[in-house]
């Protein structure tokens, strides 16, 4: 079984060897309001074009955004149509075409127009015409803003500018009406067969809709968003931003990796973000009428403060001033209805905070002060509490508006960005603040001792391809940043700086002295890290699904946090792949790091032996990937035939394969990462061939099915998966049924190993679940509990499990002696086991998840509560946690493998791979949970009789605890998070469960 | 007159389901033709000498301020208009006696004044349609109008009301249900109305509008009985549709 097990592992990542560019793509979606959409002829890419000239293709059966590419020159995208492989775009009576399979963006393509779709139904403001037929807007203020007829079936969609979606037939009467979209409906475009309409809008989503059943099939949304406001900590280690979203995030560089946390702070952009004294905390200016200060170490905003007093939705009500928002000035320039705050500081003393906005209902801006000495933020975190809101005290006759405010003093503060190279200073006092003199920024503010490490904004303007929008001065040495387009120059004693690679207008820039980096922030939602000096471009760094950084270097490694990978994408030869494809070899760390240049070289020798330790339990070297190498070739033939909703529980896959040297060895299918032939797979060799067709009837999961199929050849190479998403509404609801299986042992035949609760474990695991027998079908139960808790006895449990069907839920718990033999292989141990050679009669860990192997439940856990039965590298030194007693729940059958102490935290290179790689290999799909790690010991506790992993199972459950999300559930990741938390601290940090295999993309309701 | 209002409510709250509020603000003016009411007897207190007058017409000028709310689904809306009335009613008097203290007759603009200030809270329903690119209503309801307060003078064509002060003592009874008691103590009536509106923009409207108070409830009708009234209306859709705003929903729960 071992064998077979190593076997699978080396095979599947053989597809990351390839000849032609592989790009990995940030599924970061739009970050404008999407203009116009098109379908290519297949009916698979579906390109869209938003307000910034950006064009994302999406494959709409992988579900993956393709790629997205930027349109120079003046904004405007009015079509898309595709040709081939080629997608042809019009912008501003330019064409251009885009190489799908190069890349390649080219102008002076050939002249198109796609045809008007709107079958002569007119839009008449909130109604539609066509002759006598009319359809009124449900809200006849509300106008709309879209009408298409299906080419052939009787279906006329209408949408709204606000989103709404009516579905009609010819005569206008409506069949279906729909909210999914909160802005304009921009583009409607049906494909070309006509089975689906893809449905654009101002919000930066398209939904997509199966046709006639005009059933919703999938949203394609923005993962990532834009970065507004940046500020650098004078120690160099951090920088603070906000993004749109109303997230404040602060990204540390530690002498060993980079860290990010995110805060939701506001209910709109954050405009500006400055540090206070507390490097932990930072103010923060939104787009919500309120300031804010932030703090990290708490993780919350501690105070908000509010810019105009009366905005409420309430007092709004019947303020004509108020409600118009949008109204400008008869430049059109400024928004005399604005509550946004632009700018925010805190005082060096971290006693005064000064916040600026824009007007609302009022003749003058705002700009306020208030006292923040109560929030303590030079005192240790546990004296910072949150606040109720403060309204902050300002002088009426403030006439200014400032986009950044910085105090040079604790009393003195300057406001920059209103006029051009004026810098206003202020003098806080017991009754808001007096306006002092004003400066020349360009003139170094006639002598203010500034903060050297400050960028001080010099001027403001509308953002512009041709003029400069934004202009900051490097209070160091005084050098000028101006931004243009897309691209920052840097003027310094005469000679120019370019930082070239932004593909959107720039929103901010910061220095970091430290590092001689030039950080900025732009429309096309990412961060780019630029050398201060040169204008290289050092990294992309992307914030994608709130707060996982995916850090990316020019030449296309990355580094991703968390399960950032979900975020990724990979581009190749026409196609978009899933991260995990080509993950072995761009996920580097390692040359991440290297490329920021600030780690030292053990830190980034640390992270590479993390990548080759990763390389080795996959199976592979470093040689290896360098190569080219011939891969089996697999498609889904059918796979234009697969609706992406359907109520058939079967599908049917008709797979070719092929192999230009080999023969085929077996083919694999995957359902949310549940193998359907088991970890094995089904084995080709019967066909003795190159070649090899199969029907399968793959049965399906209730909802979201994530498919992939991939085939090997006879040397153990993997073919590129195909993936794609088919989402299965059964016709008739059927509660799931539960398998419980429960081994437990707490008498030996060697009684002087026997255990005190293990038992007690395996019948409370048993009774926690029948509690809610109600919620399942049928539960069935197989224990098996001392003398009958033999290696027979419990694989022969698999019988049963044979019979679950594909949502049904299987949980094997095992609760007694883990074992580690000479080898380091972790054995589970049976009644009878020989202590001294565990191999004869104990259950090592392949067998007990072999339990899960193959069956055709996918929704499957396994909780170990056993000592060792975390994972153990093999590879490096090993050492045994000291004992702690008569408690713990472990034998180890060998000695301490060498003299060295064991290694902790990030020294340990496995520890280090299991941070920063997302476990992909594809086992048998369970999720496993154990109690300890690889070298560790789980405990037992007289006081809980019970084992402390079992006990915080059970407790996860009492009163939904670990429902950390309060959606009613428990997710098996929250009770993993839960479990993990509750041993550490029940056990005063002396136990520590591990993942010992995670399955992403089935985290399914356990309760 | 309950089982009315709660499956008005109920009507409203399924029609509002879901549905965008819409706020507003409205003015308009109305010039009412009012039942012209019996004889009223004025009797002249310092020379002992009572004088029969009769109203010959009567009419009425009212300015109204309101803060509508509008709601309902595609064509059929309803606008609940808490609004305040402001009536200012005229019965101009002719007199059979020549040797009257004041002029004889209704050309001598000697009136019976009413000065009637009313809040009131209006249901209507309207029916909205379209011609080409311009947008109408068509629109039928009732405001419930609860008077607090009312004043009976008699005044002459300079405005200058008779009093004791100014050299005129009299009583006035009102004859019992006549019109003009009606108009002392008009008690909170139900006013139903029809309209006609006329959308000159998205949110702008012209209003036009006919209804009747308790002013036309009287005996003695005139040949117009009711109230003509225009004005205008701006409409504001609640909550902004903020793009900043938009964007919340991609927040993670």
């Amino acid at each position: 079984m071992k064998k077979i097990l190593s076997f699978s592992i080396l095979i599947i990542w053989a597809g990351v060897i390839l000849a032609q560019q592989v790009i990995p793509v940030v599924q970061t979606g739009h970050s404008g309001k999407i203009r116009v959409i098109n379908w290519d002829d297949s009916g698979r890419y579906l390109a869209s074009a938003d307000d910034n000239n950006d064009v994302v293709i999406n494959d709409v059966v992988a579900g993956k955004q393709f790629y997205k590419v930027k349109l120079p020159g003046k904004i405007g995208i009015s079509d898309l149509k595709f040709e081939g492989n080629k997608l042809l775009i019009a912008n501003k009576g330019k064409f251009y075409s885009f190489d799908m399979l190069t890349l390649k963006l080219s102008e002076g393509a050939s002249s198109f127009s796609t045809a008007s779709d709107d079958g002569g139904y007119k839009i008449r403001g909130t109604a539609v015409k066509k002759g006598m037929k009319s359809l009124i807007n449900k809200d006849v203020y509300v106008h709309f803003t879209q009408i298409a007829e299906h080419p052939s079936l009787p279906l006329v969609i209408a949408g709204d500018e606000r989103g709404w979606l009516y579905f009609c037939n010819k005569s206008l009467n409506i069949k279906k009406k729909e909210h999914t979209h909160r802005l304009d409906i921009t583009d409607i475009d049906y494909s070309n067969d006509g089975r689906y309409v893809a449905i654009a809008s101002a919000d930066r989503s398209i939904s997509i809709w199966s046709l006639p059943e005009m059933k919703f099939e999938k949203r394609l949304i923005p993962r990532s968003f834009n970065v507004y406001g940046m500020d650098s900590h004078p120690d160099g280690k951090r920088l603070a931003f906000g993004d749109e979203l109303g997230f404040t995030y602060m990204m540390v560089f530690e002498d060993d990796k980079i860290s990010c946390e995110g805060i939701d702070t506001h209910n709109g952009r954050v405009n500006d973000v400055a540090f206070t004294p507390n490097k932990m905390c930072v103010a923060t200016a939104g787009s919500d009428n309120r300031a804010a200060v932030v703090d990290f170490e708490n993780m919350m905003p501690l105070q908000y403060f509010t810019l105009h007093p009366n905005t409420s939705k309430l007092s709004q009500t019947f303020n004509i001033k108020a409600i118009q928002a949008k109204a400008t000035d008869a430049e059109g320039s400024k928004l005399l209805f604005d509550e946004n705050v632009y700018a925010v500081a805190v005082s060096p003393d971290g006693q005064q905070i000064v916040w600026s906005g824009g007007t609302w209902g009022k003749p003058n801006p705002m700009m306020k002060v208030s006292s923040i000495s109560n929030l303590n933020l030079e005192q240790p975190k546990e004296k910072r509490k949150k606040r109720q809101p403060d309204q902050g005290l300002m002088k009426k006759d403030n006439t200014h508006r400032f986009y950044q405010l910085y105090f040079d003093d604790d009393k003195q503060f300057w406001g920059m960005g209103e006029n051009n190279d004026v810098a206003q200073s202020f003098k806080v006092t017991l009754t808001g603040y007096d306006e002092q003199g004003s400066g020349s920024v360009r003139g170094g503010f006639s002598g203010q001792a500034f903060n050297p490490n400050k960028m001080i904004i010099v001027s403001m303007n509308e953002k512009s391809m041709s003029n400069e929008y934004l202009v900051k001065k490097d209070m160091n040495d005084g050098d000028i940043f101006s931004c243009t387009g897309f691209t920052i120059s840097r003027t310094s004693r005469g000679k120019t700086v370019k930082y070239e690679g932004h593909r959107g207008f720039i929103n901010d820039l910061e220095i970091i002295r430290e590092k001689n980096y030039l950080v900025s922030s732009a429309e096309d939602a990412s961060m780019i890290i630029w050398n201060l000096e040169t204008g290289e471009k050092i990294m992309t760094v992307y914030v994608v699904d709130q707060g996982k950084l995916v850090f990316i270097t020019p030449d296309n490694y990355y580094m991703a946090q968390g399960d950032a990978l979900t975020g990724l994408g990979f581009n190749y030869n026409g196609k978009v792949l899933p991260a995990e494809q080509f993950d072995l070899k761009y996920n580097r760390p390692d040359l991440v790091m290297e490329k920021l240049g600030i780690f030292k070289p053990d830190i980034i020798a640390l992270y590479h032996k993390a990548y080759l330790k990763r390389l080795s339990k996959s199976g592979f070297t470093e040689e290896m990937l360098k190569g080219e190498m011939n891969l089996p070739e697999l498609s889904v033939t059918n796979i234009r035939e697969i609706d992406y909703k359907t109520s058939n529980e079967n599908l049917n896959l008709n797979i070719s394969m092929s192999d230009k040297l080999h023969e085929l060895d077996r083919l694999n299918i995957w359902v949310n990462d549940v193998p359907y032939y088991g970890t094995r797979g089904k084995s080709l060799k019967d066909q003795h061939g190159k070649k090899a067709d199969e029907n399968v009837v793959l049965p399906l999961s209730a909802g979201r099915n994530v498919i992939q199929v991939s085939c090997l050849n006879n040397i153990g190479i993997e073919s590129l998966k195909e993936e794609f998403e088919v989402y299965y509404e059964p016709q008739q609801k059927r509660k799931p049924d539960l398998y419980l299986v429960s081994i437990a042992v707490s008498e030996y035949q060697v009684s002087k190993y026997n255990l005190r609760y293990t038992v007690n474990d395996g019948t409370g695991f048993i009774k926690l679940f029948k509690k809610r027998e109600s919620a399942y079908g049928t539960v069935y139960v197989d224990s098996f509990y001392n003398a009958s808790c033999t290696r027979d006895n419990v694989l022969n449990a698999k019988t049963r499990l044979m019979n679950s069907k594909p949502d049904d839920y299987v949980i094997v718990h095992i609760a007694g002696h883990g074992l580690l033999d000479d080898n380091l292989d972790f054995y589970f141990a049976t009644t009878d086991i020989d202590f001294k050679k565990p191999s004869e009669r104990g259950l090592n860990y392949e067998e007990l998840e072999g339990l899960l192997d193959g069956i055709p439940a996918r929704n499957k856990l396994f909780l170990m509560d056993a000592c060792h039965s975390g994972e153990i590298d093999k590879d490096d030194d090993f050492v045994v946690e000291n004992v702690v007693g008569d408690n713990q729940r472990g034998v180890t059958m060998f000695e301490t493998r060498g003299e060295t102490m064991p290694k902790t935290g990030l020294q340990n290179s496995f520890e280090l791979m299991r941070i920063m790689f997302a476990d992909l290999r594809k086992g048998t799909g369970a999720v496993v949970i154990s109690a300890a790690a690889g070298g560790g010991y789980a405990l037992e506790n007289e006081d809980i009789e019970n084992g402390i992993f079992t006990y915080s199972l059970i407790q996860a459950f009492k009163k939904n605890q670990a429902d950390v999300n309060k959606d009613g559930f428990v997710s098996v990741s929250e009770l993993r998070n839960f479990i993990f938390d509750e041993v550490k601290i029940l056990s005063n940090g002396k136990q520590q469960p591990t993942s010992r295999k995670e399955n992403l993309n089935n985290d399914f309701k356990i309760w | 007159m309950k089982q009315v209002c709660i499956a008005m409510l109920l009507l409203i709250s399924l029609s509002a389901s879901s549905q965008r509020l819409i706020r507003g603000y409205h003015v308009a003016f109305s010039y009412g033709f009012l039942d012209k009411g019996d004889n009223i007897t004025i009797t002249d207190l310092d020379n002992a000498t009572s004088y029969v007058g009769e109203a010959t017409k009567g009419n009425a000028y009212s300015l109204f301020f309101g803060f509508p709310l509008d709601y309902g689904y595609g064509r059929h809306r309803f606008t609940l208009l808490p609004a305040l009335d402001f009536t200012m009613a005229d019965w101009p008097l002719e007199f059979e006696n020549e040797n009257i203290p004041f002029g004889r007759s209704a050309d001598d603009s000697i009136k019976v004044s009413a000065t009637i200030i009313m809040p009131q809270l209006g249901l209507h329903y309207r029916y909205h349609f379209f011609a080409g690119k311009l947008h109408f209503a068509l629109g039928l309801g009732v405001d419930l109008k609860i008077p607090v307060s009312s004043q009976l003078s008699l005044t002459d064509k300079d405005k200058l009301e008779y009093t004791p002060e100014n050299g005129f003592n009299y009583t006035m009874p009102y004859p019992t249900g006549s019109i003009f008691e009606t108009a002392d103590n008009p008690g909170i009536h139900i006013s139903p109305r029809i309209g006609f509106d006329v959308y000159i923009s998205r949110f702008f409207v012209f209003n036009i509008f006919y209804y009747r108070t308790v002013l036309n409830a009287g005996f003695d009708k005139s040949i117009l009985s009711g109230h003509i009234a225009g004005g205008i209306s701006y409409m504001l859709p609640f909550g902004k549709d903020d793009d900043s705003r938009v964007l919340q929903q991609y927040k993670k729960q």
